[in-house]
């Protein structure tokens, strides 16, 4: 595999050569730069993060979700990239997970109730080789529920599989508020990999038998739409990613 | 130059015809030749109907005139065009890409499929070129056009067989060409028609170059190369430029105020943007505008580079269309504005459906990031600035409902007429007119920024870049009727790219960001990047600086006063007026169009206005005014462009301050007499319109019969020979006029001896004196109008119709010469330098010993006027002594 590092700064030569002083990079990554702004596979507010060659994650900067991790890369078409009036950028490679819909939303549930919020893009903070993304939770009436910062980021796993750590500090949340981010399981019902919060692995400690169990019950399971409480403080969600998909 | 290029179907057609039967192939490439027997310094184009000299089928293409190959080409020396065609084949079916190459003495150019593959046109020495083709299993059609004029003649074709193979002559079976019943040739000379001169610059075509109150630098090393999406600068005077490029950055530049590119420093600030296309300082608060976001730019942790991506707004409708461009960006008062471009398909129409607030500007709240779309209507509003009396002015792109491009006034509420977004809705709006219309391919295509205009006297204007068109616009605004309309006028070119957006910097200078890319984005010729400076340097240009209306005209404003007695005649003045109507078409036609009468022109007491009476004027029209005539000042400088868009949405009511001025009289100009100026800038006259008492026959003591006084000027009316001055001069500057009839040829020469010599042309150089429309010699740029005789072609022709007067000034000072006509510098060259003796050498006067010998500076010398058998006259001929 030719040195990420290296690839960048032969990157950023191609662009504008070695005179233009750039910011150390703090990690190798993929691609220069490494979180960027396009419209990607028609979606038109994407935020992407190459966090590796085997992860790259996409988000709705409206939604404020993860709408794809996959490996491989972007196919960057268009005016701006090739010249061409048209085609916008897409992803390419294998898929580990994609949006069902409009990628992860989020929950408020008040006395056990669910209920619909927003999430209000405000970002993104480059901070020591990673990166915190940044939202704003409000009720749909405009009420203030709090914030949220994510840090997604590639993890080293001992099986092989692909590890996605997304990190989420939730600040200034509304009293009596408990939020859930709600995620594609679809990966999981295809035995793809596993999900783990705050170190309890769902696959891994029975949690999908469980849902499995309680579908053949007869209990209706959307595994498009899978809960994860985010508890105040921080909440460690770990996507591991065993194959990808062939579609 | 402009080269006439023969269409590939007609040089094929040169074959005679095989008739309906399928066309055969032989191996061997098809060659003809000319000779032109004349004196050529491009590829010239065969007239049609000429029988070549030579035709045959040759199995390599291998011409040289050097003694071990013969010392000819087929009989011919020099002087002779060469047309060669034929298929290009891959060599036994195998499909690849070969390098191929050609070398010529002197110019040659290999066409492939149609297309100008390799361009070596010129005088030049043996020089070579590669170019790959692709080789498959179809034929691949090429040419190749070659001239030689005089000295060596070289021309081959070569190829590489492989990769790694060397270079050797194309051979038949790689190249064939069509089989021929019949080869035709018939011995003489050919007809040829050289490549056309272009026109003035800034006249009916666009400027070529800096205006010249300007001084342009190149403000970016040369190993950045950005595509400009926005410029500001920070406090401290350092440059924030963000680039629509894959990186999507933003960049900080220190030292654009300097003096060597080179040493500016450029750092990456940010990056991974979405096509940034605005960007905005505040409080050097770095705001940059990507396509679907609004966003500040933060270095938290002070190590100069950004770290926080702050969205600032994030909130409109957007799709995934490529087309949805966000444009800006603006600062006001709390607030910032940008314009978001309609969605449209690949091939130019708006895409149905359109998602809500598409070509509208958004006013976002700088804190809260709350937006309000508050205009509507727009297409592709790559533009949006502060102008004149602050107020927020836009660009709009052609397209459909825009018939042509246009400059805008911000108001909130106005809707501009694009339906896009509405659709039949948007008939029952009223649309707002622009403020001046940009006709397409005249003044513009692709406008962008708009801005105040700070320097001398265009200082309260305003400019605007241009992406395709190129260079910066400039457009004087007036409010009639309580809106703005105005007039937009050719500012500048010369830069190194389309520009997409300016900015003044904290040293006072203008600096233009540049861009370009395909399908009409970019400037033909330019480069897709560029960052430039440029800085006023106080010299007076003289053009048009505004025009206003009135209610019985329009009246010209100049920034120089026109010389005396110029400026009254009516027919100098070609003013047009025309209608655009928005359609669902992309783009529109001129409607209405019509030629309007110039009444009467009013010069102003200082000169510097003149008031054009246009009796069937009217409103809701392009008005266009053209500057015809020759016009220049007192130090005769030349118009620097000639035309004015002003767009007549109003015709103001008669009032004493808005109806125009009629002077009833208007002087007569005098001829053939020197100013007060002139007499104290130390000139004198060589003909007071009476007497030819400075002139004498060449080698005769009196003038003879075949000169004459009519009308005011030295006539040429019959034979007889050359005139020459009575007295020889050294340094120089000769001002005069000459007028010659349908296909008159004549010509001024300069440092003329007599004694042993028989001819003015033996010693003297000539400017020549012609009808270029119509004269066999203005085929030739060598021999045209202005030319150095042989020698010099001239940078443009610039000749008035055939019988008006042009205007010459032949300086010739220590060796240094230049040729002006009409007020355009069209030779400038070294005499006695050895690029002046080489091309000596190589034209018809080599074999005049002492041409050109006689430099006035260091042998005083005559200045003659040629007797070419044809009428010709000159008037106000007057010399100043340079040393």
């Amino acid at each position: 595999m030719v040195s990420m590092l290296v690839t960048q700064v032969a990157a950023l030569a191609c662009v504008h050569g070695s005179h233009v002083h750039m910011p150390p990079p703090a990690k190798e990554r993929p691609h220069d730069p490494w979180v960027f702004r396009s419209v990607l596979d028609g979606n038109a507010r994407v935020i992407t993060c190459a966090l590796s060659d085997e992860l790259w994650v996409a988000y709705d900067a409206q939604t404020c979700g993860l709408i794809q991790a996959w490996k491989g890369g972007v196919k960057f078409d268009g005016a701006v990239y090739t010249t061409v009036h048209g085609p916008q950028p897409t992803s390419e490679g294998g898929v580990y997970t994609t949006a069902a819909g409009v990628g992860d939303t989020w929950t408020m549930f008040t006395e056990g109730a669910p209920r619909a919020i927003e999430a209000r893009y405000r970002g993104y903070k480059l901070t020591e080789g990673g990166v915190e993304l940044r939202y704003d939770l409000a009720g749909l009436d405009g009420s203030t529920i709090g914030t949220v910062r994510e840090y997604p980021e590639i993890k080293a796993s001992r099986d092989g599989s692909v590890l996605l750590e997304r990190r989420f500090t939730l600040l200034d949340l509304a009293e009596g508020v408990d939020i859930s981010l709600v995620v594609n399981g679809e990966y999981l019902r295809e035995g793809r990999g596993d999900l783990s919060v705050n170190g309890k692995w769902l696959a891994a400690e029975g949690g999908l038998d469980r849902i499995e169990s309680l579908e053949e019950a007869g209990t209706p399971i959307d595994w498009t739409r899978i809960p994860i409480p985010l508890v105040g403080g921080e909440t460690v969600l770990v996507q591991s990613f065993a194959e990808e998909s062939d579609e | 130059m402009k080269l006439v290029l023969i269409p590939m179907a007609t040089l094929l057609g040169l074959c005679a015809p095989l008739g309906a039967q399928e066309e055969q192939r032989e191996p061997g490439a098809s060659l003809r030749l000319y000779d032109a027997s004349v004196n050529m310094s491009v590829v010239p184009a065969i007239a049609q109907g000429q029988t070549p000299n030579v035709s045959k089928v040759v199995e390599t293409i291998y011409l040289s005139d050097s003694d071990d190959d013969g010392g000819n080409v087929f009989g011919f020396e020099d002087e002779f065009v060469v047309e060669i065609e034929g298929y290009l084949n891959a060599p036994n079916g195998k499909a690849g890409t070969y390098t191929f190459r050609i070398e010529c003495d002197d110019g040659g150019i290999l066409y492939v499929r149609g297309e100008e593959a390799i361009n070596l046109d010129g005088l030049h020495g043996r020089t070579g070129a590669n170019v790959d083709i692709e080789l498959g299993a179809e034929e691949v059609p090429f040419a190749i056009r070659y001239f030689e004029n005089a000295g060596d003649a070289h021309l081959s074709f070569w190829w590489r067989p492989s990769a790694d193979a060397e270079f050797e002559l194309v051979p038949a079976g790689v190249m064939t060409c069509r089989k021929c019943e019949v080869r035709v040739t018939s011995p003489g000379e050919k007809r040829v028609i050289m490549p056309s001169l272009p026109g003035i610059p800034g006249d009916r075509q666009p400027l070529d170059g800096v205006h010249p109150s300007y001084d342009l630098a190149t403000v970016r090393p040369s190993m950045f190369k950005p595509r400009v999406g926005g410029i500001d600068f920070l406090s401290d005077g350092r440059m924030v430029v963000c680039t629509w490029d894959p990186e999507g950055g933003v960049y900080i530049l220190d030292g654009v105020d300097g003096d060597d590119p080179e040493a500016i420093e450029v750092s990456r600030f940010a990056a991974g943007l979405a096509e940034p296309l605005g960007l905005k300082v505040v409080d050097d608060r770095i705001f940059v505008l990507q396509k679907q976001e609004l966003t500040e730019l933060i270095d938290s942790n002070g190590d100069g580079y950004a770290d926080d991506y702050r969205c600032v707004s994030n909130g409109w409708p957007v799709s995934d269309n490529f087309h949805e461009f966000a444009f800006g960006l603006v600062y006001q008062d709390g607030f910032f504005y940008c314009n978001l471009a309609v969605a449209i398909d690949p091939g130019g129409g708006s895409t149905q459906p359109q998602v809500p607030l598409r070509g509208h500007v958004l006013k976002i709240d700088a804190e809260t990031g709350e937006y309000e779309a508050i205009a509507h209507g727009l297409r592709t509003p790559n533009g949006i600035g502060v102008g004149v009396d602050g107020e927020i002015f836009l660009t709009d792109n052609q397209g459909d409902w825009l018939p042509v491009s246009k400059l805008l006034h911000l108001r909130e509420g106005a809707f501009y007429g694009s339906r896009a977004v509405m659709g039949d809705e948007a008939e029952r709006l009223q649309v707002q007119r622009p403020v001046v219309w940009l006709p397409q391919g005249e003044i513009g295509n692709s406008p962008s920024e708009p801005a105040m205009m700070k320097d001398g006297p265009y200082a309260g204007q305003m400019l605007h870049g241009e992406v395709t068109h190129g260079g910066v616009k400039r457009v004087f605004v007036e409010k009639i009727g309580g809106d703005y309309q105005g007039c937009v006028f050719r500012f500048t070119q010369g830069l190194e790219a389309g520009i997409n957006r300016i900015g003044w910097g904290p040293d006072g200078s203008l600096y233009v960001g540049g861009i370009g890319s395909t399908g009409n984005w970019g400037q033909t010729g330019k480069k897709r990047y560029g960052l430039q400076r440029l800085t006023y340097n106080g010299n007076e240009t003289f053009e048009m600086l505004a025009v206003r209306a009135k209610s019985n005209g329009v009246e010209v404003q100049l920034t120089m006063p026109l010389a005396e007695g110029l400026g009254w005649d009516p027919s100098e003045y070609d003013v047009q007026q025309w209608a655009y109507v928005p359609t669902a078409d992309y783009g529109g036609p001129k409607l209405m169009r019509e030629r309007l009468e110039v009444a009467s022109a009013s010069v102003s007491g200082d000169r510097t206005r003149v008031f054009l009476e246009l009796p069937g004027m009217k409103a809701d029209r392009v008005v266009y005014v053209r500057m015809a005539g020759d016009f220049y000042t007192d130090g005769n400088d030349g118009l620097w462009s000639t035309e004015a868009w002003y767009t007549m949405n109003r015709v103001p009511a008669a009032s004493a301050s808005a109806t125009g001025r009629v002077v009833a009289d208007p002087p007569v100009r005098a001829h053939n007499t020197l100013s007060a100026r002139e007499k104290a800038e130390g000139w004198e006259l060589l003909f007071d319109g009476e007497s030819m008492a400075h002139w004498r026959g060449f080698k005769n003591d009196e003038v003879h019969d075949g000169w004459a006084i009519e009308g005011g000027c030295i006539t040429r009316v019959g034979g007889g020979g050359d005139i020459i001055t009575r007295e020889k001069f050294g340094n120089f500057e000769l001002m005069l006029e000459w007028s010659v009839q349908p296909r008159g040829n004549s010509g001024i020469f300069y440092g003329v001896q007599e004694g042993r010599y028989n001819h003015v042309w033996e010693t003297g150089p000539e400017m020549q004196v012609l009808d270029n429309s119509l004269h066999a010699d203005g085929r030739n740029p060598m021999t045209s109008a202005g030319a150095n005789y042989a020698l010099h072609a001239p940078s443009s022709d610039v000749t008035r119709p055939v019988g008006a007067f042009n205007r010459v000034r032949l300086v010739v000072n220590d060796g240094h010469v230049e040729h002006w006509l009409n007020g355009v510098k069209l030779v400038e060259y070294e005499w006695g330098s050895d690029e002046w003796k080489r091309l000596v050498a190589a034209s018809k006067f080599a074999s005049m010993r002492d041409y050109g010998k006689f430099r006035p500076h260091e042998t005083p010398g005559h200045i003659a006027l040629q007797d070419h058998g044809d009428v010709v006259k000159y008037r106000n001929i007057k010399i100043r002594r340079l040393d």
